[in-house]
């Protein structure tokens, strides 16, 4: 699990630049950010409600537990279906919706603990079983690679 | 109870070939997951695949990646509901990247909500515990060879 600037400048780098979309394109560029950053908000959601569970356990390590249904298989295929529906009208902002989501629910499946077929089947899977300080680590490493290519992305020189 | 959804009749055929041909081949011990990880990372990259070629070698690569994670499994581990569960959500998480990078074409938007479907099929293979797909990147390297031809 990475952190949401990580998912935002990653994910969104990845949906513009597969989308051929080009730097001045700003509403793309909104939508993106938006669409790989925006999944995050449940475990805000979640953090909140189970507050006083997470005061005892602490929070590195169980965060995983704080997601709903949309950052699993499920969220997947509702990103799907809504990119789906926006195709007819604009193509571009239906790969960039769609890609900028999949790699936000992908990275977060390969760097921690999920159960991806929730909320049918409860069964968790594990790709990886990185510390929580190789976690941070592996965020630090995404943002200042992401950083530069999103300058080298902003400057015209991708 | 760990079970693991069983997989069609109609797919044993197929199946008996790839596991005999499984059984001659040398596969080094490694976890499978290393073959997942490399099946989604090929099917990010696709989403940069320009030339046909390219694109025919990376879902080639990618339903390698498959047949090995499954014949490295059954060889060296205990098959498990959870390496089940990681194989089939990586298969669609592939799909959805090959099919959302082929949408440009029409046999990619029909590819890509035939994907939604096979998400669905996800959740009523691991409820029904029957295995139920549709083998959508195969049919993709297909298309993607014939339109080479």
């Amino acid at each position: 699990m990475s952190s949401t600037a990580a998912h935002a400048a990653s994910a969104s780098w990845i949906a513009l630049t597969a989308a051929h979309v080009q730097p001045n394109e700003t509403g793309y560029i909104i939508a993106a950010v938006i669409s790989a950053s925006v999944l995050d908000m449940d475990h805000v959601f979640f953090m909140i409600r189970d507050r006083d569970l997470y005061r005892q356990v602490g929070y590195p390590g169980q965060l995983h537990r704080a997601r709903s249904a949309f950052h699993e298989l499920f969220g997947l295929l509702a990103a799907g279906v809504l990119s789906a529906l926006l195709f007819p009208a604009d193509p571009t902002l239906a790969r960039v919706v769609f890609i900028a989501f999949a790699v936000h629910v992908a990275q977060d499946w390969v760097l921690g603990k999920s159960s991806p077929l929730a909320p049918v089947d409860s069964t968790e899977m594990r790709f990886s079983s990185l510390t929580a300080r190789q976690k941070v680590i592996v965020d630090v490493i995404t943002l200042i690679i992401f950083g530069g290519l999103w300058t080298l992305y902003l400057v015209g020189r991708l | 109870m760990d079970v693991i959804p069983g997989r069609p009749a109609v797919a044993s055929p197929y199946r008996a070939v790839l596991a005999a041909l499984g059984q001659r081949l040398v596969l080094p011990k490694v976890n499978p997951v290393y073959y997942h990880l490399l099946a989604i990372f090929l099917s990010v990259l696709f989403l940069y695949a320009q030339e046909s070629w390219i694109q025919i070698a990376i879902v080639g690569a990618v339903l390698m990646t498959d047949w090995l994670d499954g014949a490295t499994a059954k060889r060296y581990w205990q098959p498990s509901r959870a390496g089940y569960v990681i194989d089939v959500v990586t298969d669609r998480a592939s799909e959805g990247f090959l099919f959302a990078g082929a949408s440009g074409m029409l046999s990619g938007q029909v590819l890509f909500l035939l994907w939604l479907i096979n998400c669905g099929l996800t959740f009523y293979s691991v409820r029904s515990n029957r295995h139920t797909a549709m083998p959508l990147r195969f049919a993709y390297l297909i298309i993607l060879a014939v339109q080479g031809v």
